[in-house]
């Protein structure tokens, strides 16, 4: 067994989004060798850490996947999961590397992903302090050079224990290299859902010419809610539902601020529907958060929308866009939409390097400029709706060519 | 949550570990379970072979994680990926330096591609790429890639001086590199587990009181390691009866010329020459009666072991005789050596290295510390050398850690 090969790739879903990239990769620009760097990580790092819980031996292991050398900065998110899943932080680390391509931003992806087993808590001092060990023992591999580390947890409690653990470290030259990572001055000072819906309204009056547009939103997780209030005053979005399997809203005119309390406790009324009648209500834009339940063929089959917004990587089968398209359903991949993260990372090292905070003038200067960017490209490349997925792609593996090029002529 | 038997989940050598930490109260089986911490590292080397095509050659680093600030590495070059294997013989590597009482971690690298199928040039590629996507972890500790069976000392010159670090951090790395360089004039440092073996069988006769002249001895294996062990043991007596060779297997009970055995082999022997060193079928080899074997090669492993007509197996390099050998082992009565104690040369004299010494003369510094060991050993409690020796270094960890 390789692990480093598709016969390792374990979850089937996962292996076929690996083939169709691939596919994809094959028709486009890219050449076998190229292929032969770019779909593989190139370098996977494992390390555990035991510990005696309640009699039994528990283990704690952390896996960063480094997607590709060619970049010289790395971005590395930080994450935490239950179980062991090593394409997905293949995939994680890919898909941002391919976004950073897309937009010309010299970075490459990475992913650190911490496996705590079910039934260890991350308040008990054991767990704390192995995985601060095993922090420790990452530090050489994601920090060296030029590499920057970032946290992606929807889940502030995870947050706030990750940045405890970091400023518990023992060795004060590792914790304070940690935390001069993590300052983070761009996100405190701004709201990233208002950059969000920012760049989705532009790419969704871009494909889709009108001046008010009614929204699904599919997922109620903390971004998914974050992204609900910033667009609750915006004119362009009409939001009529929001939704996953135990809990759907709905409200034909809109929902509004009163809403917005019941849904965040999640109470009932008359506006509360069944899940599978508010997939198929009439609407223009459904935008898909991922979380729990991700968006799988039979909700493809009864999706009643003009554009399907992914806006979580990953949280689409390749099966389903096949139906959507097959539907007419224009298909936008988060490889489009959920971008601006990247675009911050981008702005904090300049931030860095500047030693300066950068303007929210500035900054929604830059993130326009990028906008515009990304439409001319449409305007020149796309050859039809259907195919902003492939653009994408031929974009950001064209890049990779003259980095390869550069490396082996 | 995961059981204490899964955590690692063991390829056959160190089975009994599980139940020798239950002896241990739970302070020092947390100490212990650090034993099964692994740091495992994968790259992907793209190779552009000579025919300008592009291939992914896998290179793994496994470390076994104690605490420690030095780790020591056997590179290889291996055709399979099994994890489970390179874990293996990280953790052994682990339990003989442990034995010895040294506090190294013990590592293993492996580069996954068929050795043949690899030009020099080719494998100074890989070598390259290896150490630039290792450089981190190896600018982190001390790490120290040995000689090993498959990847001679060449392979090693090329990895090291692969390195484009500069000279401060060179100088750190390959320090120890230096050093073989200078010993490479007086000693042949590819042979220094063969001094562990051969001194391992004195001191096991001595202890045994068994008389050095009345014993014959049996070597599964051929080759430069095979050859050298067989003329030091000649040299102090010993019969060897028969070899066990890529041609076939050869006997003779009145002690087979190793000096004209090997040069006759290198010349693909006459037939002539194969009746006199009579050529015997394997199934008869079997069931020679010696009193020691010496095996180099792994092939027939248990099945073999069944019909072995021997009083003592000594492994003659690392990763042969798993937990279920050692079954049929005590189930017949013959006495294992094992690799923890006969295949520690290269550790011994790396741990002089790592103190800065340079010993004048390494193999009586081998000697002296294999007699010292195996005394200790031998007076240590336990139903076998295997446990024994674990226990000893578990022993050790815990003193080391604590």
């Amino acid at each position: 067994m390789d692990i480093l090969n598709y016969s390792s790739y374990q979850s089937e879903d996962d292996l076929l989004k690996i083939k169709e990239l691939s596919e994809i990769a094959q028709k486009s620009v890219l050449d076998k060798d190229m292929r032969a760097i770019l779909i593989k990580p190139s370098k996977v790092i494992k390390n555990s850490e035991n510990l005696l819980f309640e009699d039994k031996v528990a283990q704690l292991r952390s896996i960063f996947v480094k997607h590709t050398f060619l970049n010289e900065t790395d971005v590395t998110t930080l994450l935490f999961d239950d179980e062991e899943n090593f394409e997905k932080f293949f995939l994680k680390s890919f898909y941002s590397s391919l976004k950073y391509s897309f937009l010309d931003i010299p970075f490459g992806g990475s992913t650190l992903g911490f496996i705590v087993p079910k039934g260890l808590t991350l308040s008990n001092e054991k767990v704390k302090r192995k995985l601060s060990s095993l922090l420790v023992k990452n530090f050489s591999d994601i920090l060296n050079d030029q590499n920057y580390l970032k946290i992606k947890e929807d889940d502030f409690e995870k947050k706030d224990s990750i940045i405890k653990l970091i400023e518990n470290i023992d060795k004060p030259r590792i914790s304070k290299k940690f935390k001069f990572l993590l300052k983070n001055p761009l996100r405190k000072k701004i709201v990233k859902e208002k950059y969000d819906a920012l760049w989705l309204k532009s790419f969704v009056k871009y494909f889709y010419k009108k001046e008010k547009v009614r929204v699904i939103i599919d997922s109620i997780n903390l971004r998914s809610y974050n992204f609900l209030k910033e667009i609750l005053n915006d004119e362009f979005f009409v939001v009529i539902g929001i939704g996953e399997r135990d809990y759907s809203y709905y409200s034909s005119k809109g929902i509004d601020c009163k809403d917005i309390t019941f849904i965040e406790k999640r109470e009932t009324n008359e506006k509360c529907i069944d899940y599978v009648d508010l997939l198929k209500k009439e609407t223009d834009i459904f935008l898909e958060f991922g979380g729990e339940n991700n968006f799988n063929e039979t909700m493809a089959k009864i999706l009643n929308c003009t554009i399907y917004c992914e806006f979580e990587d990953l949280s689409t089968s390749f099966q389903s866009i096949k139906i959507l398209n097959n539907r007419k359903v224009l298909y936008l991949p988060s490889l489009l939409l959920d971008c601006v993260d990247e675009i911050f990372d981008y702005f904090e090292v300049i931030e860095r390097k500047r030693e300066e905070v950068m303007s929210v003038d500035e900054i929604d200067l830059r993130t326009e400029t990028y906008i515009n960017f990304v439409i001319s490209y449409f305007d020149s490349f796309l050859e039809n709706r259907q195919k902003v997925f492939e653009t994408i792609l031929l974009r950001s593996f064209e890049n990779y060519r003259k980095k390869f090029s550069l490396v082996y002529g | 949550m995961v059981d204490e038997k899964v955590v690692y989940q063991k390829n056959e050598s160190f089975g009994k570990i599980d139940l020798l930490l239950e002896n241990y109260n739970e302070k020092e089986k947390e100490t212990l379970l650090n034993l099964y911490n692994f740091k495992e590292i994968f790259v992907n080397i793209p190779l552009k072979s000579s025919d300008g095509e592009i291939k992914n050659v896998t290179g793994v680093k496994v470390d076994n994680f104690l605490s420690y600030n030095n780790t020591f590495s056997n590179l290889r070059i291996h055709p399979y990926f099994d994890i489970n294997y390179f874990r293996d013989f990280a953790f052994l590597n682990t339990i003989t330096f442990s034995l010895f009482g040294i506090p190294v971690n013990g590592s293993f690298s492996s580069i996954l591609m068929d050795p043949f199928d690899l030009s020099t040039d080719e494998k100074e590629e890989i070598f390259k790429m290896f150490s630039s996507l290792l450089k981190n972890e190896i600018l982190e500790k001390d790490i120290f890639f040995s000689t090993d069976i498959n990847s001679n000392y060449n392979d090693i010159k090329i990895f090291t001086d692969s390195f484009h670090l500069d000279e401060f951090d060179r100088k750190k790395i390959i320090s120890f590199i230096d050093y073989y360089n200078d010993l490479k004039k007086d000693i042949d440092i590819d042979k220094l587990n063969e001094y562990s073996i051969f001194y391992s069988i004195l001191k096991y006769c001595e202890l045994k009181k068994k008389s050095v002249d009345d014993l014959s001895v049996v070597i599964y294996g051929f080759g430069e390691k095979p050859y050298f062990l067989s003329k030091i043991l000649k040299r102090e007596g010993f019969n060897i009866v028969g070899i066990l060779t890529h041609l076939g297997s050869f006997y003779d009970p009145y002690g087979i010329q190793i000096d004209e055995f090997y040069k006759n082999y290198l010349s693909n022997f006459s037939s002539r020459e194969e009746t006199r060193y009579k050529k015997i079928d394997l199934y008869t080899f079997e069931n020679v009666r010696s009193d020691i074997s010496i095996f180099y090669i792994d092939i027939f492993k248990k099945d073999f072991l069944k019909n072995i007509n021997t009083s003592l197996i000594v492994e003659g390099r690392k990763m042969l005789f798993g937990e279920m050998e050692s079954e049929i082992m005590k189930e017949k009565g013959i006495e294992l050596l094992p690799s923890e104690l006969t295949c520690s040369g290269e550790i011994i004299l790396y741990d002089e290295l790592r103190k800065n010494r340079i010993p004048k003369k390494i193999e009586i510094m081998i000697q002296k510390e294999i007699y010292k060991k195996m005394d200790e050993i031998f007076k240590a409690d336990g139903e076998d050398v295997r446990t024994k020796i674990i226990k000893i270094s578990f022993k050790n960890i815990l003193e080391n850690l604590s």
